[in-house]
């Protein structure tokens, strides 16, 4: 009979006073098979696992049992324990008697024979164990980074300087997401594109960075460390690789369309850039507004480009590359509050914007050059009305969740308005003012010195009243209904996921939660990790974050992808799979039933029973680096071919014995 | 019942929740009638969460409010404030805290209702002033109205006012106003 230890953890009251540890220790001495029982404070100490390991030594034991908290919580700390003794680290069974026993049952005595029932379950199954090696796969060293805003910036800058490739991909045809079209940041007032440019030229220029713009995530294969990656590059119409951006094109070229960069403030031309410091700086043309590409006629800029670099006939291209690790950034969109709040305008009201227009028309590279004007009649408003949580924190028109960086925002905008037209009145409405970030109350606190009005209360209509327009809300510190007739109305609008990241995590298989941001591995201590392995995460996609936040986070999930691109191969579970090829008829009803795609059929060479001549049969191959260890498939097998080590059936019935009979 | 028990039906009653609400104030921001009120609906809600039923109830507000509902849909949470008002309005007329001038024009426009089968604005408006002590009320305003057609001299009336008035009658049998009324107009006010 194997020499069975087991160990029954108090942590600390937690379990100690739910249930009477040292009569499960005794009652456990007395199983069959079991050599040693003992119970201490904290097993997962440096004391406790020195207790067991001494034990192990002393008593000649072979198998471990730990009766303590759930496996999920130390079932990694006592196997890295057990490669410090002679004994394989995957004889060892947790009796879970923390979340499933004394976290749930209120009867001492009750909850104390339960206790011996899983420790003698645990035990029943540790003698059936066996010794289980943990496989090697190798890792690819590059990584993808996809979105081109500050986070994949970020994150792409740092493994390329620790000495990794890394490709940033960005489906617009240049980087710089959303800080590129802000004026100044909070709450220091740094010009943005002044502390953002320079990391774009880093990146264009980076030896270890491929930069991919117009491109975007077709398929993706594989598993942590080999993913395989199908990058459609979209037709872009230009030649890049002869273009010099000279801009002769963009002058000549006849179409005028509205300027997303610009948000629809001011027009650009078809054959475009979308800003001027935009990386690479080179020209593409959008073949939704394009004379040429929609009918046929123009062609202005294949007669005035010098170097003969437009190629009408371009076509989307589909690129394989291979990666080890894959950083998400893709960013938020503000929220469309136009089909949201009827009561604001819905867009009816040229002179309601939202908070990145105004960024564009307070930036000196924006439409006005960094004048304030009015969209309607261009001129210079009086009196401004600022609105906050349009989209935040309103379940029922947008969503349940506070965007963080609005009320920041809207102080900014506040500061920025008043020292610009000087003279002029600034109004904001709040329902809290939130700034919980370094220098973020100081900075708002100087705003209301400068002369902004805060008002408490959601402002409930918006109405044009001659050459005004009116918001009315209640000031609901005076409990008055207030008006304020408003030159120009700016709406800190919510932070919504970008759109199409929904898509791409399905690719990625990662999960999101309810609104669709990414959802990590931990929300606490696994903060840039998915659920899935080597995909981590970086900045807005997450949830609503400012700049500050978003780098940090970037730097970190860098850090997560430097750490796995470090290693040459790395360790993957041994508990998967395991299929007995004398057994499995090949009839692949597995195959379908995998949620990770890790079985596939594959033909061997066999004999036929019948006439003993040399044959090909289909049988059934699990891929060791895809496979989760879910189980699914033992249980579709029909033949009861599939075990899954670590938990075969065998393994299992024994527990079952062990409770019942 | 003790004043939190009857609050605590209303706002079952209404379905409407204390925590629901975190005092935006868009609800009083947009209402039509907040000028004219002593609480304004955020008020209400505020005296709601604190417990503070009598000063629902003794507000003008519960008599005033339209029921319009702008600020029900304009609200983030979703609360049906109006639902609250009609509540209290009820548990104000059992308490016999009815308004003068209310109550009024309630039994105005229900006798107006029981004779014609529907309201005769002209008539309504006579009744009020005269009942209500208010004679020249609103009178500047007869001969506009008249010449835009939006009163008239003579009622408009509908085929079924019998039917109309006996289903009146049979309501104002019940005891209880809220049934009586099937929610949906003041009911009478005990004296």
């Amino acid at each position: 009979m194997s020499k069975v230890g087991v160990f029954v953890c108090h942590c600390g009251t937690n379990i100690a006073s739910a249930l009477d540890v040292f009569k499960v220790a005794e009652a456990a001495r007395a199983l069959p098979g079991v050599a040693h029982a003992a119970e201490y404070k904290y097993m997962c100490s440096e004391p406790g696992q020195q207790l067991i390991l001494d034990a192990i030594n002393e008593h000649g034991l072979k198998r471990v049992v730990i009766a303590s908290c759930s496996p999920r919580m130390h079932e990694t700390t006592f196997r890295k324990m057990l490669k410090k003794s002679k004994i394989n680290e995957y004889l060892l069974e947790i009796a879970n008697i923390r979340e499933q026993d004394a976290w749930v049952h209120a009867d001492f005595e009750k909850a104390t024979e339960k206790a011996i029932d899983l420790v003698r379950m645990a035990v029943a199954k540790a003698l059936k164990d066996e010794p289980l090696k943990a496989q090697t796969i190798p890792i690819t060293k590059r990584a993808l980074v996809i979105g081109g805003g500050i986070a994949g910036i970020q994150a792409a800058l740092d493994i390329a300087d620790a000495g990794h490739e890394a490709v940033l991909l960005e489906r617009e045809p240049s980087i710089g997401g959303h800080m590129a079209m802000l004026d100044k940041t909070f709450p220091t007032l740094d010009c943005s594109a002044c502390i953002s440019t320079p990391k774009m030229v880093d990146v264009g220029a980076h030896p270890n960075i491929t930069l991919l713009t117009s491109a975007e995530v077709d398929a993706v294969k594989g598993y942590i460390g080999n993913f395989t990656v199908t990058i459609r590059k979209k037709a872009n119409y230009v030649n890049h690789d002869i273009c010099t951006g000279c801009g002769a094109c963009e002058q000549k070229c006849p179409v005028k369309t509205d300027s997303a960069f610009n948000r629809g403030l001011s027009k650009r031309t078809a054959i475009y850039k979308l800003f001027p410091q935009a990386v690479p700086s080179k020209p593409v043309i959008d073949a939704e507004s394009c004379l040429k590409l929609k009918n046929g006629k123009c062609g202005v800029c294949e007669k005035v480009c010098p170097l003969g670099c437009i190629d009408y006939g371009d076509e989307d291209r589909l690129v394989e590359m291979d990666f080890g690790a894959i950083i998400v950034a893709t960013g938020y969109r503000p929220a469309k509050w136009q089909r949201m709040y009827d009561e604001y305008g819905a867009g009816r009201y040229a002179d309601v914007i939202d908070g990145l227009q105004f960024e564009r028309l307070v930036n000196a590279s924006g439409p006005t050059e960094g004048h304030i004007a009015r969209p309607s009649d261009g001129k210079a408003p009086k009196t401004v009305a600022i609105i906050k949580c349009v989209g935040s924190r309103d379940p029922k028109k947008g969503h349940a969740y506070c965007s963080r960086a609005c009320c920041m925002a809207a102080a900014k905008h506040a500061h920025q308005l008043i020292d610009k037209l000087p003279g002029s009145r600034v109004f904001v409405f709040y329902i809290d003012v939130r700034t919980p970030g370094k220098g973020y109350e100081e900075f708002y606190d100087q705003t209301r010195k400068d002369g902004a009005v805060y008002v408490r209360g959601r402002v409930s209509r918006i109405y044009k009243e001659g050459d005004t327009l009116v918001c009315q809300g209640e000031d609901t510190l005076l409990g008055k209904q207030v008006r304020v007739h408003a030159d120009l109305v700016i709406l800190e609008t919510a932070m919504e996921p970008s759109p199409g990241s929904g898509a791409l995590l399905g690719l990625l298989g990662c999960a999101k939660d309810a609104d669709g941001w990414v959802t990590e591995a931990h929300p606490k201590l696994r903060p840039v990790e998915t659920q899935v392995g080597g995909v981590f995460l970086a900045g807005a996609c997450q949830g609503p974050k400012d700049i500050p936040d978003t780098v940090a986070q970037a730097s970190a999930s860098a850090a997560k992808a430097i750490g796995l691109l470090n290693k040459d191969e790395m360790e993957t579970s041994p508990m998967i799979a395991k299929i007995e090829e004398d057994k499995c008829s090949g009839c692949g009803a597995c195959g379908p039933i995998c949620p990770y795609k890790a079985i596939a059929l594959e033909k061997i060479p066999a004999r036929d029973p019948g006439t003993g001549k040399k044959i090909e049969r289909l049988v059934a191959r699990v891929n060791a680096g895809l496979c989760q260890g879910c189980g699914a498939c033992t249980v579709a097998c029909r033949t009861g071919a599939i075990d899954l080590l670590g938990f075969r059936n065998n393994q299992i019935l024994e527990e079952v014995d062990a409770l019942w009979l | 019942m003790t004043d939190h028990e009857t609050l605590a039906r209303l706002m079952a009653d209404a379905d409407v929740r204390q925590y629901d609400c975190y005092q935006c104030g868009k609800c009083s921001g947009g209402c039509p009638m907040a000028d004219a009120m002593d609480l304004k609906p955020r008020g209400v809600m505020r005296c709601a969460q604190i417990g503070s039923l009598g000063r629902i109830l003794n507000s003008n507000t519960i008599w005033l409010c339209t029921g319009c509902g702008a600020c029900a849909d304009r609200c983030p949470h979703d609360v049906n404030v109006p639902a609250l008002i009609e509540e209290a309005r009820y548990e104000a007329a059992r308490r016999g805290l009815g308004r003068h001038d209310s109550e009024v024009l309630n039994k105005a426009f229900v006798a107006n209702i029981k004779a014609f089968g529907r309201n005769h604005e002209m008539l309504l408006a006579g009744l009020y002033n005269v009942l209500a002590l208010k004679p020249i009320q609103d009178m500047a305003s007869v001969p506009h109205m008249l010449k835009k057609n939006l009163i008239g001299i003579k009622p408009n009336r509908i085929g079924a006012t019998r039917e109309i008035a006996e289903l009146i009658e049979r309501a104002e049998k019940w005891d209880d106003p809220m049934v009586a009324t099937g929610r949906s107009q003041t009911p009478e006010v005990k004296k």
